[in-house]
């Protein structure tokens, strides 16, 4: 559903597009308007600063004043102070926050998160997911996250329980979850 | 999408430029090639315009190969009253004796001789030493020569030293005497000349008149050079001397033709000089190839996440694109440096071809601060678009990029036939990528273009990139069959030898590009260096044992016994051979007239004639021939159709015996009818026999030999030939000089030695540029074995941790380098050996011979630099501790 690789059979339809038909330039389009990611790893651009890892997005949708609109950004994920800083210079919560600016530039209306404080210590992890939560509670954006944390988990709206790849459960309330296989989902509309 | 392609190129470009240090280097190599043979091309071109008048000597030239006719000097007179002011000059070949010496055993040198009048120079200026007048120093020296009268003389500094003399010693040139007054540094009308047969010596009409050289038939070009009034067109006047001094058989010329032969060498020098340029070019951008693979294999992620984050494959390619513009840019600025300083040595190379006073005339030797901004572009324009074509294809594997794999590392990320950006054509019953298949042959085309247009021609840059595809595809098998057999190869015991050549076979080697790049700039060095040997072989093996020592021209017919006397006293030949020689143009074919002035518009358009089979029948029909008239037909002379006299056969008309290529280019058969105009004398004659001439065996041959008696009366000279040891050379060519001063002794071994001069000049002049193309090679490979460097770091650090010493590593490193060095190497030469076959046969008509010297001199040559580059790019490797890689595992 990141519109990140094809399914071999089926169809994924997503806010009304069968993205499964898109050619590659209008699935960059869609995932360029669509969908922001945030992962794991944080997979900034090394050779960029914080500020033009925001800025590309923004430049790509061809945004007018993009310098302005991400400095805006970092300064909103608390990086007001590190926007000049490469990657290698940030600490792995900096980084994480850089790729929330980076993932919620264009104001997408769904924002993928994969892991998103699986390598940060946990009160880094917590900031990141407050960050996250206030997104969604602040600008309406539909919030996908995948996690491993049960407690993470029960702190969203609806929770679909993933095991070998086949959906095990599905249901508006984590309690209901299995303990070792959760997959969480913020805001159900 | 353009602006953020521009911002992310520099933001790349900014982080990463160490990466492109190989790309930058191979394109300023190969521009440095193009823009220094260029800006050489352009300056001779722009200088010889710019200094038109001055090279002629006037703004019109009259030529003339014999003394001009009372009517001729009227005409001449007659532009006097018309404003034109014009100057008579002789040139000659002569002999000039030290006068210092008794008579006997007086030292001779063979000069070019050059007899002026005050008026000389019309149009720029000769440089002199002492800074006076030439009027002043060529007068009579009455204080210098008290016993009897002589003339001051100006000779060339290699005169003095060749003859050990100084300025105010005493010369003896035919009956006059002299006594050198100056030395001439420049000469601004020097016909531009591979050749010389000695040192130029000037002297005055008068001293000229005195020296009685001029005979009947004597060798000797006579030029008036005129001035015109600004009143008076040169280009009217021109036609009209044509006209008028046509029974003259003059020849008119006007500024902007001078120096024909000099433009046309030139040109040809750097068009070929230009072409070895581009192949440099084209070697270098194998190695941005590479350089450029290396670093889309390293941006992957990068990639993937520009993909995810909303950037389509198109605007990624653009980006990088204009980042390999960028840098193509500044890889050609830094080659135009490197073109500054190859231009600044090629003049020295090319001293030995047009005389370095010549250059000086030029502007080569001070003032080369002028430089046109047309090689400059044109070295810039090659350079970026050489950029681009060579990175196209490597940055087409973006489209193959998933953003997916970012999450599945392990995984091959180039896996191009199931992504649905790939539209595929059928043709042949095959699949084709149609960007692919697209982006190949607008990469042809455009290669195929850059070629015409550095060549200047169509036909020549079609050639030339036809046989560069022709050589990498051979490189290429021959690195494909290399490899084929070292995987057969059961694993060699000896562990370096075990490791380098399992680093040669394993997947993903680089070997097939290593070898293309090396072997292209073996190849180009070997070839030359074969050609070189075989044309200085050929002209040392050729000459037979017997062939003369001396040539001697312009005996007179009443010198003729007592010159034949000389000889066979001196060299012991019972009847040494006196060739009677006479002077003549065709005037007339089959009965048609060929006019003087159509002969001049044939020379006009030979020099101008880009096709060689046309110049080559203007040339034939234009030129002045040497005829004679002989009993027997000449050694090594064979008849191929019709017949020889016979011996006391009586002639109705005279007889013709033609040399095939002759007969072929003037379209005469048996038959037909020549007129010659001999000095004004129409003499016509009947195609009897039409003869193959064995060229090379050093002997007098002739294009048209005439029957018995079909010459008589008509003002002839004798040319002679004879072979003496070589310690009596000097004493011959003394007395021959001492005894007959107006014969010119031309000494065989000297004409060799300054052809082998020019050869070897020639040779090196290509192999300075040559080596660009070696230099691309190993640029290549370096940036080949950069790609590699962390896998081959990381291999030496587990073998270090399993005990391997820095020897061993380093043990392997050389056989890996070496076994590729040969393998380019061997491609190299085995290409070479057919190439300069090819040459020798199509082009210099020469037999081919193996050069084993030359071939093995070439292959350990090329091991020792690819040993070289190899350890330059990676013995940092064999330094680093095993912890340093391994603790980020």
């Amino acid at each position: 559903m990141a519109g990140l690789d094809r399914p071999t059979i089926g169809s994924i339809e997503l806010d009304g597009t069968d993205i499964t038909t898109l050619s590659e330039v209008e699935m960059a389009r869609f995932r360029r308007e669509k969908i922001g990611y945030i992962f794991q790893s944080f997979h900034l651009i090394p050779t960029l600063t914080a500020i033009e890892n925001v800025m590309v997005p923004l430049e790509l949708s061809g945004a007018r004043d993009t310098d302005r609109r991400a400095a805006d950004l970092l300064t909103a994920v608390g990086l007001s102070d590190r926007m000049g800083h490469y990657p290698v210079q940030l600490s792995g919560g900096e980084q994480q926050r850089v790729a929330v600016a980076r993932a919620f530039a264009c104001r997408p209306p769904i924002l993928l998160a994969d892991e998103p404080t699986g390598n940060l210590d946990s009160a880094t992890g917590s900031q990141i997911i407050d960050l996250l939560l206030s997104l969604h509670r602040d600008h309406g954006t539909t919030l996908v996250l995948v996690t491993h944390d049960h407690a993470l988990a029960a702190s969203m709206q609806r929770v679909v329980a993933l095991r070998d790849g086949r959906v095990e459960s599905d249901s508006l309330f984590a309690s209901a979850l299995p303990s070792d296989l959760l997959v969480s989902q913020g805001n159900a509309e | 999408m353009t602006l953020f392609a521009l911002k992310m190129a520099w933001r790349e470009t900014r982080a990463a430029w160490r990466h492109f240090l190989y790309f930058l280097i191979c394109i300023a190599v190969g521009v440095g090639a193009l823009t220094g043979v260029s800006l050489f091309g352009t300056q001779v071109d722009q200088a010889v315009t710019k200094e038109a008048r001055s090279l002629l000597g006037g703004d019109l030239e009259i030529r003339l190969t014999r003394q001009i006719s009372a009517e001729g000097r009227a005409v001449l007179d007659s532009l006097h009253d018309r404003g034109v002011i014009a100057t008579h000059i002789s040139e000659l070949i002569a002999m000039a004796a030290n006068a210092s010496f008794p008579t006997a055993g007086r030292p001779t040198q063979i000069i070019e001789l050059k007899a002026v009048e005050p008026q000389y120079p019309l149009y720029g200026s000769l440089r002199l030493e002492p800074d006076e007048k030439l009027g002043n120093l060529l007068r009579p020296q009455a204080r210098a020569c008290p016993d009897h009268p002589c003339f001051g003389v100006v000779v060339e500094e290699s005169l003095l030293i060749r003859m050990g003399l100084t300025v105010g010693d005493r010369l003896k040139i035919g009956q006059g005497r002299f006594v050198i007054t100056g030395v001439v540094r420049t000469e601004p009308d020097r016909v531009a000349n591979m050749f010389s047969l000695g040192p130029r010596v000037f002297i005055s009409q008068e001293g000229l008149h005195e020296a009685e050289l001029i005979k009947v038939g004597s060798r000797i070009r006579e030029r008036y050079l005129l001035k015109l009034p600004d009143s008076l067109s040169a280009e009217s006047l021109l036609y009209e001397l044509r006209g008028r001094l046509a029974s003259d058989a003059a020849r008119v010329t006007g500024y902007r033709d001078a120096q024909p032969q000099l433009k046309r060498s030139v040109e040809q020098l750097t068009r070929y000089l230009g072409l070895i340029g581009l192949t440099a070019l084209f070697v270098g951008g194998a190695g941005v190839a590479t350089s450029v693979h290396a670093f889309v294999r390293e941006k992957l992620a990068t990639i993937a996440i520009l993909k995810t984050i909303g950037a389509d494959s198109p605007t990624i390619i653009g980006t990088y694109v204009l980042q390999a513009v960028g840098l193509g840019l500044m890889g050609s600025a830094v080659g135009l440096f490197i073109g500054v300083l190859l231009y600044q040595g090629l003049p020295w190379v090319f001293t030995a071809l047009i005389s370095s006073a010549l250059l000086d005339q030029l502007g080569f030797s001070e003032s080369r601060l002028f430089l046109s901004p047309a090689p400059f572009l044109k070295g810039l324009t090659l350079g970026v678009l050489s950029s681009l074509l060579f990175t196209l294809w490597p940055l087409l594997t973006i489209r193959d990029v998933k953003p997916a794999w970012i999450f599945r590392r392990d995984v091959d990320p180039f896996r191009p036939l199931d992504h649905p950006a790939t539209v595929r054509w059928r043709m042949f019953g095959k699949t084709f990528d149609k960007a692919g298949l697209l982006a190949f042959l607008g990469i042809g085309i455009g290669l195929t273009l850059l070629s015409m247009w550095q060549a200047g021609s169509w036909k020549i840059g079609a050639l030339f990139i036809f046989s560069f595809a022709v050589a990498v595809l051979l490189l290429g098998l021959s690195a494909r069959l290399a490899l084929f057999s070292l995987k057969k190869w059961s694993h060699p015991q000896y562990l370096p030898l075990r490791q380098a050549v399992g680093n040669i076979k394993r997947p993903g080697n680089q070997v097939t590009g290593i070898t293309i790049a090396v072997g292209m700039g073996v190849m180009v060095m070997t070839t030359v260096a074969l050609v070189e040997r075989a044309l200085l072989d050929q002209m040392n093996e050729s000459r037979p044992t017997d062939s003369p020592s001396f040539f001697f021209i312009d005996i007179q017919p009443d010198q003729a016994e007592e010159f034949a006397a000389l000889l066979r006293a001196r060299s012991g030949d019972r009847a040494p051979q006196l060739t009677p020689l006479v002077r003549a143009r065709i005037s007339a074919l089959k009965g048609v007239p060929i006019t003087i002035d159509a002969m001049s518009e044939r020379e006009d358009r030979q020099e101008q004639s880009a096709d060689k089979e046309e110049a080559r029948k203007n040339w034939f029909l234009s030129r002045e021939y040497a005829l004679t008239f002989l009993q027997d037909l000449p050694k090594d002379n064979t008849i191929v159709r019709g017949e020889w006299w016979k011996p006391g056969q009586a002639f109705a008309t005279p007889l013709i015996s033609l040399e095939e290529d002759a007969a072929k280019q003037l379209g005469l058969e048996i038959g037909d009818s020549v007129e010659f105009d001999i000095q004004g004398t129409p003499v016509s004659g009947e195609v009897r026999s039409i003869r193959h001439v064995e060229w090379g065996n050093f002997s007098t041959n002739f294009y048209m030999i005439f029957s018995p008696g079909a010459l008589d009366g008509a003002p002839h000279t004798y040319v002679a030939t004879v072979r003496v040891p070589p310690s009596e050379e000097v004493a011959l060519q003394q007395a021959v000089v001492s005894s007959f001063p107006n014969v010119t002794a031309i000494n065989v071994g000297d004409v060799l030695g300054s052809f082998a001069q020019v050869v070897d000049r020639l040779s090196l002049a290509i192999q300075a540029v040559a080596l660009f193309c070696v230099l691309s090679g190993s640029l290549v490979m370096a940036a080949a074995l950069a790609a590699t460097r962390y896998r081959r770091l990381y291999e030496s650090l587990i073998l270090k941790a399993l005990g391997a010493t820095r020897g061993v590593l380093a043990q392997t490193f050389a056989l890996e380098y070496a076994l590729l060095g040969a393998l380019g190497g061997l491609s190299g030469i085995l290409l070479a050996s057919a190439l300069s076959w090819a040459a020798l046969s199509l082009i210099f008509d020469l037999g081919w011979s193996l050069q084993p010297l030359i071939l093995v001199w070439s292959l350990f040559a090329t091991m020792a630099l690819t040993t070289m580059v190899g350890f330059l790019s990676t013995y940092r490797i064999l330094g680093q501790p095993p912890l340093s890689v391994l603790r980020h595992e």
